[in-house]
């Protein structure tokens, strides 16, 4: 690097085409304009516009011929040359800012055009100069510029702190009670004052994470679309909260059909700020004012992203702590429901001297709406009783127990199990028809001499007997309860001679809605049933057996039913008597 | 996780910038968070706002985020000159 210094004639410079040597230059070139008696200021305004000229002459430059600065200082201001010997371009007449605000390159030229006074490219043959110059700064403008400087700090200062008693204030409303929306209501307009925006909105995702629902506005009640489909990118507010990133509007912007600011009209800008907690995106809080262009400051920009942030982070956290509140209320309201269910059951089912039977219930959740009775009737008969209301939970619950209310109070006729069918229906089709609603049910009435058996089912699965190899199906069936105002059902009786088992059950334990392979299956079930006759096993040991081979299939599956069933055996068939409890409730 | 906090140099400017964007982006090559200490860097030219754009750029595209500490007051201005305020997150401590 060659330098000439002299104080009358500037300064002359000859450096390399290198990033090196025209840092090397930039920084001597600086020095001397500090002799020239400018301010650290001036001094590093020129230094940047000198570090861009430089950058874009060795960037774009073909040439490795030397760099050349003149500088030159009047009273009043200064003017530096920069010469390079390259074919040179064609200096834009307006240089400008990359369209796209992340692009790595392409601000050099508009840097220099801002902070100079004077600019002037001249592109010649081999050779090419760019002069510029600035006014000089006096000593009250050197004055000036520290104040500018002090506004500054004050400024991000007293952001800070607005932004911090903010918070506080905030919090402190939180903690009162106050509804989530009227708090973000009352927010949104406060933001409004302080960024001197003309409208605000906020959006929060839904539960699903499809969209962005309208939350609150300032002013209240501007939303114009309640719902935004995060599916659609073109919408500026779902490609912020896609993108995680800020996305910036104008009178230049061209608004989807679909995106509620062009129902503001053209002349909007602003910004759409994603709202995000622990990397989730939770909402999108988006300002504008009604004007075509906007440029607010960094620190106006910077109160509104930490107001929103904390606003949308608070409500989240509220709107957790709501849910978390509920789902405990209707933890306990299940749990309450359940032990209700499991009190209607019965201790034991009766056993007979010509009879014996076991069952099981298996309950998915807190509460199922599968139903099993076993009655010892009057006339030294047995009433056993197996129903499934349809869906889960308290509503399933509190059918189930109306159901057996009313069964109870009909037992007069339970020797007649059609014609019970049809009292029962006629009794709770109304109220099952208006929570459209309904149940199935089998009802299966044996002798006292466990001679005969009277079935009647409402849209229930068969009943199925087994004799050694034989298996036959008691299909007796009707509508479901609930489904036809005055139902009538069929009842059949069997002869049980010859009959060893009987096996009622819910379609929860032949799974029909299960994929082909997976559960237990009709055949299946007539597999195990004759193998337990020609074994003569009794009711317990069948029972028992029974559930296992349905927990083995349950766990493969998945199965997401309650699973009930009943095994009668005949006594003539049995070998022992059963030695354990004859019903058994077991909950997933 | 913690956050990866790089100190940048004096000056970040085109005969600088991109050696320091080689070590810095080996540096946070496996962050989701980083942060730029800016409170040393006298000068920053239109390289330098570059290279904070291509790391910015970069955690971006893994889901993480940049953040900018302490710029100085000619930084600062400098940013808001060329609009990177909207895109850059920055904190004043």
């Amino acid at each position: 690097m060659t330098i000439n210094c002299q104080p009358s004639e500037g300064l002359h410079l000859d450096f390399q085409s290198s990033p090196g040597s025209a840092r090397e230059a930039v920084l001597a070139a600086t020095h001397w304009l500090r002799t020239q008696g400018l301010s650290p200021e001036e001094c590093q305004t020129w230094e940047l516009v000198l570090a861009e000229a430089t950058s874009n002459a060795v960037t774009h430059s073909n040439s490795k011929s030397p760099l050349r600065f003149h500088a030159f200082g009047t009273a009043t201001s200064i003017e530096i040359q920069l010469i390079d010997r390259s074919s040179g371009f064609d200096w834009p007449d307006e240089p400008v800012l990359p369209e796209d605000d992340e692009s790595e390159a392409g601000r050099g030229l508009f840097i220099i055009q801002q902070l100079t006074d004077q600019l002037c490219y001249l592109r010649g043959r081999g050779e090419n100069l760019l002069r510029m110059s600035r006014a000089r700064r006096t000593a009250k403008a050197k004055a000036e510029d520290l104040s500018a400087t002090l506004d500054l700090m004050t400024g991000e200062v007293t952001s800070c702190y607005e932004t911090l008693a903010n918070i506080f204030r905030l919090s402190a409303e939180a903690a009162h009670d106050v509804p989530p929306v009227a708090l973000a209501a009352k927010w949104l307009e406060e933001l409004r004052q302080i960024s001197g925006a003309d409208f605000l909105s906020l959006r929060m995702l839904t539960p699903d994470g499809s969209q962005l629902a309208a939350f609150a506005t300032a002013p209240a009640d501007s939303f114009t679309t309640a719902f935004i489909d995060l599916g659609n990118t073109n919408i500026i507010e779902s490609r912020a909260a896609i993108q995680k990133q800020d996305q910036w509007f104008d009178g230049f912007s061209v608004f989807d059909q679909a995106d509620p600011l062009s129902y503001r009209g053209s002349a909007v800008s602003g910004i759409a700020h994603p709202l995000e907690t622990g990397g989730q995106v939770i909402g999108v809080l988006t300002l504008g004012v009604c004007r075509a262009q906007w440029e607010p400051k960094a620190r106006e920009i910077n109160v509104v992203r930490s107001l929103g942030d904390f606003l949308g982070t608070l409500l989240h956290s509220l709107r957790s702590r709501d849910e978390a509140t509920h789902s405990r209320l209707i933890k306990r309201e299940l749990q309450i429901a359940a032990d209700i269910q499991r009190s209607l059951l019965p201790a034991e089912l009766p056993q007979s001297a010509t009879l014996q039977c076991a069952g099981h219930l298996t309950t998915v959740g807190e509460v199922g709406g599968d139903f099993l009775d076993g009655i010892a009737l009057a006339d030294g008969g047995r009433l056993f009783v197996i129903a499934d209301v349809m869906g889960k939970g308290v509503p399933a619950a509190l059918f189930a127990t109306a159901f057996r209310s009313l069964l109870h109070s009909h037992l007069d006729l339970a020797t007649q199990p059609g014609e019970l069918m049809s009292r029962l229906s006629a009794s709770l089709f109304l109220e099952l028809d208006r929570a459209d609603m309904f149940i199935t049910v089998q009802l299966a009435y044996v002798s006292a001499d466990g001679l005969t058996l009277r079935a009647c089912s409402a849209g229930h699965g068969p009943l199925l007997l087994a004799g050694g190899d034989q298996i036959t199906e008691i299909s007796a069936d009707g509508p479901p309860i609930g489904v036809e105002e005055d139902a009538t059902y069929p009842q059949q009786e069997a002869d049980l001679n010859g009959i060893t088992h009987l096996l009622m059950h819910t379609d929860g334990l032949s799974d029909a809605t299960l994929p082909k392979g997976c559960g237990l299956g009709r055949d299946m079930l007539h597999h195990w049933l004759r193998a337990t006759s020609v074994e003569g096993i009794d009711a317990w040991s069948s029972r028992d057996s029974l559930l296992h081979m349905h927990s083995i299939y349950q766990d493969k599956a998945r199965a997401h039913d309650d699973a009930t069933f009943v095994v009668l055996v005949r006594a003539s068939a049995l070998l022992q008597q059963p030695k354990n409890r004859t019903l058994t409730h077991a909950h997933r | 996780m913690n956050i990866n906090t790089v100190t940048a140099p004096d000056e970040l400017c085109s005969s600088t910038s991109r050696a320091w964007k080689d070590r810095v982006a080996q540096s946070i090559a496996d962050q989701m968070e980083a942060s730029i200490d800016l409170s040393n860097t006298r000068f920053i030219d239109s390289s330098g706002l570059g290279v904070l754009l291509s790391l910015n750029k970069a955690l971006r595209a893994r889901g993480g985020v940049l953040k900018l500490f302490n710029p100085s007051a000619a930084v600062s201005q400098l940013i808001e000159l060329t609009r990177l305020h909207r895109v850059f997150d920055i904190i004043h401590a």
